[in-house]
């Protein structure tokens, strides 16, 4: 065996292509390269130009290029760089920058025309303004202008901070003259759209005031050139009624129709997003995918994902809608035909579609997957035939050794349950007749999905000697409406528990060379919730690591950044006896005997630090074994983009712990 | 007639506060530490005076950072703390001229300079890792990357592992160090991961007492501080104090003869709500004796103030060892007393409306130099001569129990005179009140509107301090005096669980916040009301911070009296409290339960928390907030904030980002100035609308 175990630190080695736009006429591929650098701890990411059968190159020189994309007439593309957008010839020549206005990064939606892109930009009440500040600022205004004046409930949004007064808005820039309107205003705006005919832009928006904690973001339309910018209040259409939340239109080729991905508002509604459509003039919107019950959109929850994704689109005929689907820990492109009948899918299973485009006449798809062996390449889809176009990591992927997945099914109980499905990481070098530790791996959502892919945390436990476990219990998304629903009415820790150690059984009947006496567990988020309910009610794991957590909900409702919903559903916790205090693991502390490692970041709002904090002094006041590992100026999703270093110093310290706790080197 | 205009927000930029009074060993010269603010760097400065009766104070270093001016015995050296050399190190400053010359050179800075007695070694505090002390120099620049990008990375095993105004504790401790005034390499005399504090000089020169936690698990034991000594040259540290946990020591000095300690010491079970008493310990057989016991009040300064000068000052024995010099909380004065050795008789020295913030006594204890603030003027220098009684007429409506002091005394500072001399400040007006029959008299203050015309009514903010271990004192507050110059009359008071008022006032409402306290600050506005015409009634505002923010939380959830309300950095859930705050965990005893999660353990916390009473809140409500307060976290803040936002209450949310739990006091400048501005803005929309 001459491959080297996979490091920690190898997170910098990795080139991950994503992002993939097809030029109009299907001729050339624009994709995104990001990687992470170690002397900067940031990550880089430049456009690069695929034609396939020739040499790819890099398109620009900038360190942090993204969102390339192309205009209908295929003259231009579009990128970000520096919080702007920039244009460069599709012919050759030089980059320019388009926009010059605070906020306007882009992506860029272009008009079907290729003179305007629309952009939603972060707006405040003082609308457009130049991208430079003006120096001359009195001290006053110098010296507090970091403190924070709140009066919205919804105030704070995990990585991306407090906003301020700023809001999503649609911004239309003219590609000639760069000059900037903003269309809308006042509330939040996203996900704009153009009409087919260029005269309209659809696009997704809560139009009422004070209503953070309602269900009532609809799809809107506004004339682009609606008499003033910002358009007023009369010139707005609502499209779709009330009792579904719509997001991400898209315009039928003949501007008929409105495709979009919706949810039902309704107490205990699970989760999932369905594909819709829906009479571009407004109307009662029509599910086009309830019967197959799958989600669309991806789902998937890996730590080594590029960037990008897919654009619902139609085909060009109008027949069909092409979208992302989760389903079975896979995700797939998949055409949904208007006319009914089943949903196709056109890509395989066992692996995850990130993202991708196709040309103008829906022949050529450039999509970018990943495998259980591979984070991510290019592939070229067209007339069902599927080449690989991108060769990243080639040199690492032969120096390494990877470890083999082994994927299997389980049910918890009797036939009445649903089949779950299981993953099991093989520890490297694994030496028949030895036993080996195994790490338990729950994923956070819980409307989440592990899939068959590149996780590099389940790679580098591997690498160390520890079988990984990971598993998709009842609650997590891919599986269908019922199964995502199971966890509604503040059912945490019900069956997601016994899903979850009926994983672990049926594991060690399968793989009979795992060590039932070495077990650990670990997760993140509500996957740390499950990690924290699971040794407050059982002592099998010999060591735990939990991430991100959800320790407390009676305190977790107020300081979450969205948590507040939980109200509606499981009461308020001030004035009623909300399940609260029966499904927060804090009410089990006592229980715990696990050596139990807390890791936390520090800016997380998602899962505040307060969460990690009343964790971790119950146990040290119960002078359990515990230790508290806390990242600075890190948000929510720190395993997957956090700070280069910190995400190699979080790998390397869950390891030791459970290399501490379960013994790291085989034993015979 | 008056020109004079009324005090501006940034007015709090210009005030110079002077402390840490350091008298001449000959009783001449006073040097100083003067606290004033850099605006353009938004940061403090402190510089070092020196004083004389009989002449303008002088500048007497160079530097913005320099604090702890200590003469040497001799008189003829100045030593002092600054951060010339890049971190903070000890200077020496030869009286007869000339520059300063540095003694330390410790890696990560020094503090606390002590003489020897025969005037050749100064010892001091140094904040060290087990590596001890280091030379000082610049850091190279980490190459290892995963060392450099990870540095910021807290792992924690301590259950002690914040504190609010510090910061999160790395593998640092604090350690008794000396060096010689000649030169030489510094000598660590303790080490261990153990805090060791506040050393003193034994009259003999020959080693020194200081105060330290040395259990091992003294994060769960916190009150666990015993007196110990070693030697000069090092070697064996000797516990003085038995160790038991019964007392938690402090401020040691030695007596002249050095056969007994003076220490403050406070009783553990109290749970901070306790006065904290003089001791004195027999070093040879090892009794303890509590001396003033009946006085029943605090050794300590327990002023609550926004405009904290420099404090300073020890425990001083009179040289034939019969009297201890110290001070004493009371009644929301700080005065200096003396206290007999062996007869435990309480001379109160000075008298009047005064906090004393900084002390200290020549070796024949005949001058003093204080610090201290009056109702208006927020801190400056006086030289006290201690052995010329002046009479001093008593405090109308004020409850102290120190009363007939009284000495020469000649302010040698006065550095906002200037300033104030501009602006129309009112004078606070004492008043006592009680909440009925059955309960204690409570001292509170009000203060009028500038530009105050008889007849006219006026809003009215009732302000809560903090602790609630602490009391509000007679000198000036910035920020009572910022409400009366837009308009408001302010009223303030002492309620019970205050200190100054003896123990059993302080401990009357531990573990039952909500309660007593409700009812004291309650009768305090509506004394206010009957008594002060001026008083209007309806437009009753209420703020206060930290347990004061608790209070404001409690009673605007418990009555709609006040039609506005400011709740700063405070407590909404006591539950969450304990396993956030920095030592929360310490609360335990308190509430007498051991496992505060556990069901059959929640209930006291849960009383006590506003945010269980949050459906009855209808007051227009402020919520401001510091998002580095380590003491009452954001957390807090936070659900009371969108407790009330999901009622669509009327509430706003105010985040001061990189602030400790004290920013009103010494935050960052300007982020004062905004705090300031936006509570009377609020007040302003709720109160003032006519």
């Amino acid at each position: 065996m001459s491959r080297r175990p996979l490091t920690a630190e190898d997170l910098f080695q990795f080139r991950l292509p994503g992002d993939a736009q097809v030029s109009p006429d299907g001729s050339r591929i624009a994709y995104v390269e990001t990687q992470a650098r170690k002397e900067k701890n940031d990550y880089t990411s430049r456009i690069m130009l695929l034609v396939p059968g020739k040499q790819t190159v890099p398109l620009t020189s900038g360190e942090k290029d993204a969102n390339p994309r192309w205009s209908p007439d295929g003259q231009y593309l579009s990128f970000s760089r520096n919080g702007q957008v920039w244009l460069l010839p599709a012919g050759g020549g030089e980059a320019w920058q388009l926009t010059k206005q605070k906020g306007c990064g882009g992506p860029a939606f272009w008009s079907p025309d290729s003179k305007k892109i629309a952009l939603s930009a972060m707006l405040g009440s003082d609308g457009l303004q130049p991208e430079k500040e003006s120096e001359e600022q009195d001290l006053f205004a110098k010296f507090t202008s970091g403190v924070k004046v709140i009066t919205d409930l919804h105030y704070k949004a995990d990585g991306a901070g407090f906003p301020g007064d700023k809001k999503p808005q649609v911004v239309i820039v003219d590609v000639e003259s760069g000059e900037a309107l903003q269309l809308t205003s006042e509330f939040a705006h996203g996900n704009p759209a153009w009409s087919p005919c260029g005269r309209f832009l659809a696009f997704s928006a809560k139009r009422a005031p004070d209503a953070d904690d309602k269900d009532l973001t609809f799809l809107w339309t506004l004339p682009v050139e609606p008499g003033s910018y910002p358009a007023p209040a009369e010139a707005y259409k609502q499209i779709t009624p009330e009792g579904i939340d719509a997001f991400l239109p898209k315009w039928s080729p003949d501007g008929r129709l409105i495709a979009f991905a919706g949810r039902p508002v309704y107490r205990h509604a699970p989760p999932d997003l369905q594909l819709y459509v829906v009479d571009a003039a407004g109307g009662e919107p029509r599910c086009l995918t309830a019967e197959h019950d799958r989600p669309v959109g991806n789902s998937a929850s890996v730590d080594m994902a590029p960037g990008g994704g897919f654009e619902t689109r139609w085909s060009p005929d109008g027949s069909a809608i092409y979208t992302l689907m989760s389903d079975g820990g896979a995700v797939y492109l998949a055409r949904v035909d208007l006319a009914g009948g089943p949903i196709t899918y056109l890509t395989d299973g066992d692996q995850v579609l990130f993202g991708g485009s196709a040309s103008a006449d829906g022949t050529r798809f450039a999509l970018a997957i990943g495998r259980v062996d591979d984070p991510s390449q290019l592939y070229l889809l067209e007339n069902g035939e599927i080449t690989q176009l991108t060769r990243a990591n080639a040199d690492l992927l032969a120096e390494v050794a990877i470890a083999p997945v082994t994927r299997f099914r389980f049910r918890a109980g009797d036939a009445a349950a649903p089949e779950i499905d299981g993953w099991l990481v093989e520890p490297i070098d694994r030496q028949p007749g030895r036993r080996y530790p195994a790490v338990l791996e729950i994923h956070g959502g819980p409307a989440m999905m592990y899939p068959s892919a590149f996780l590099h945390e389940f790679q580098y436990l591997a690498s160390r000697g520890f079988a990984v476990l990971y598993t998709n219990p009842r609650g997590g998304l891919g599986y269908g409406k019922e199964f995502a629903g199971a966890l509604s009415n503040a059912r945490w820790g019900t069956v997601d528990y016994d899903d979850l150690m009926a994983g672990v059984d049926a594991a060690l009947a399968r793989f009979d060379w795992i060590d039932p006496e070495r077990l650990g567990v670990g997760g993140g988020s509500y996957g740390g919730y499950m990690t924290n309910w699971i040794v407050g009610h059982t002592n099998r794991f010999k060591a735990a690591v939990t991430m991100r957590s959800i320790s407390n909900w009676f305190t977790m409702w107020g300081t979450s950044d969205i948590s507040y919903t939980m109200i509606d559903e499981w009461g308020a916790p001030w004035e009623e006896e909300a399940p609260w205090r029966r499904i927060s693991p804090i009410t089990y502390v006592t229980q715990i005997q696990t050596p139990l490692l807390i890791e936390h970041q520090e800016e997380d709002h998602r899962c505040p630090v307060e969460q990690g904090e009343q964790l971790y002094v119950a146990l040290r006041k119960l002078r359990r074994p515990v230790k508290f590992v806390r990242y600075p100026g890190e948000s929510h999703g720190m395993s997957r983009g956090g700070k280069p270093w910190h995400r190699v110093h979080r790998l390397i310290t869950l390891g030791d712990w459970f290399a501490q706790y379960l013994g790291e080197m085989p034993q015979a | 007639m008056t020109t004079l205009r009324r005090l501006q927000a940034e007015d709090l930029l210009a005030i110079q506060l002077a402390g840490d009074s350091q008298i001449s060993p000959d009783g001449t010269r006073v040097a100083y530490v003067l606290q004033g603010v850099d605006k353009e760097k938004n940061e403090y400065t402190t510089q070092i005076w020196l004083a004389r009766e009989g002449q303008e104070p002088v500048r007497f270093t160079g530097g913005n950072k320099e604090s702890q001016p200590r003469w040497s015995p001799d008189g003829k050296h100045l030593a002092f703390v600054s951060n010339r050399s890049g971190s903070n190190q000890i200077w020496l400053l030869p009286l007869e001229g000339g520059e300063a010359r540095q003694l330390t050179k410790v890696k990560g800075g020094v503090s606390g300079p002590v003489w020897s007695p025969c005037g050749k070694f100064v010892a001091f505090t140094a904040q060290l890792t087990n590596e001890g002390i280091q030379p000082d120099g610049k850091d190279e620049e980490e190459k290892d990357l995963f060392k450099k990008y990870n540095s910021d990375v807290k792992v924690i095993t301590r259950i002690l592992y914040k504190m609010d105004g510090v910061g999160y504790y790395n593998d640092k401790y604090s350690q008794v160090c000396v060096i010689g005034v000649d030169g030489g390499e510094p000598l660590q005399l303790t080490s261990g991961e153990y805090n060791h504090l506040e050393p003193a000089w034994t009259p003999d020169g020959k080693g020194l007492v200081f105060a330290a936690n040395r259990l091992e698990e003294r994060d769960y034991f916190p009150w666990y501080v015993d007196l110990w000594y070693v030697e000069r040259t090092g070697g064996e540290l000797t516990r003085l104090t038995p160790g038991d946990g019964k007392l938690s020591a402090s401020g040691a000095a030695v007596s002249p003869d050095g056969s007994q300690v003076a220490f403050i010491g406070t009783d553990p079970d109290e749970q901070g709500y306790g006065t904290s008493g003089l001791y004195l310990l027999d070093r040879a057989g090892g009794q303890i004796r509590r001396l003033a016991a009946d006085l029943d009040r605090g050794f300590v300064s327990e002023t609550i103030s926004d405009q904290p000068a420099p404090a300073g000052g020890r425990l001083t024995f009179s040289p034939d060892g019969r009297w201890i010099y110290g001070i004493v909380s009371d009644a929301g004065q700080v005065q200096l007393v003396k206290v007999g050795t062996s007869t435990g008789a309480v001379v109160p020295v000075t008298s009047g409306d005064r906090t004393i913030h900084a002390f200290s006594l020549t070796p024949d204890c005949r001058r003093a130099a204080l610090a201290y603030a009056t109702p208006l003027s927020p801190a400056d220098i006086y030289l006290a001569r201690l052995d010329e009684p002046v009479a001093q007429p008593k405090v109308a409506n004020c409850l102290a129990v120190l009363n007939g002091g009284g000495v020469h005394e000649v302010q040698v500072s006065n550095h906002n005179a200037e300033l104030f001399a501009q602006i129309d400040l009112p004078e606070p007006e004492r008043f006592l009140f009680s909440a009925g029959e059955g309960h204690p008299m409570v001292d509170g203050w009000i203060l009028r509107p500038a530009g105050f015309e008889p007849g006219k009514k006026y809003p009215t903010i009732l302000e809560i301090h903090g602790g609630p271990m602490g009391m509000y004192g007679c000198g000036f507050f910035y920020e009572f005096q910022w409400l009366a110059a837009q308009g408001y009359a302010v009223v303030y008071s002492n309620p019970r669980g205050s200190q100054g008022y003896g123990r059993d006032f302080c401990h009357a409402i531990m573990a039952d916040w909500g309660n007593l306290d409700y009812l004291d600050c309650m009768a305090a506005i509506e004394t206010a009301v009957q008594k002060f015409d001026f008083v209007d009634g309806d437009r009753l505002g209420v703020a206060g911070g930290s347990y004061g923010g608790f209070m404001v939380n409690w009673i605007v959830s418990h009555n709609d009296r006040f039609k506005a309300a400011v709740t700063m950095r405070s407590v909404v859930n006591r539950w969450s409290a304990m396993g956030t705050s920095d030592t929360g965990y310490n609360r335990i005893r308190q509430f007498g339960t051991e496992n505060w999660w556990e069901e059959e353990n929640m209930a006291p916390y849960l009383k006590q928390s506003p945010l269980l009473h949050a459906s009855n809140i209808n007051t227009p409500l402020l919520i401001e907030h510091q998002e580095g307060d380590l003491r009452c976290p954001i957390e807090q803040a936070e659900q009371l904030y969108a407790a009330l936002k999901l009622q669509r209450k009327t509430v706003k949310f105010i985040r001061y980002p990189g602030e400790f739990h004290g920013m009103s006091r010494n935050g960052k400048p300007w982020h004062r100035i905004h705090r300031l501005v936006n509570i009377t803005q609020w007040f302003d929309e709720y109160l003032n609308k006519q």
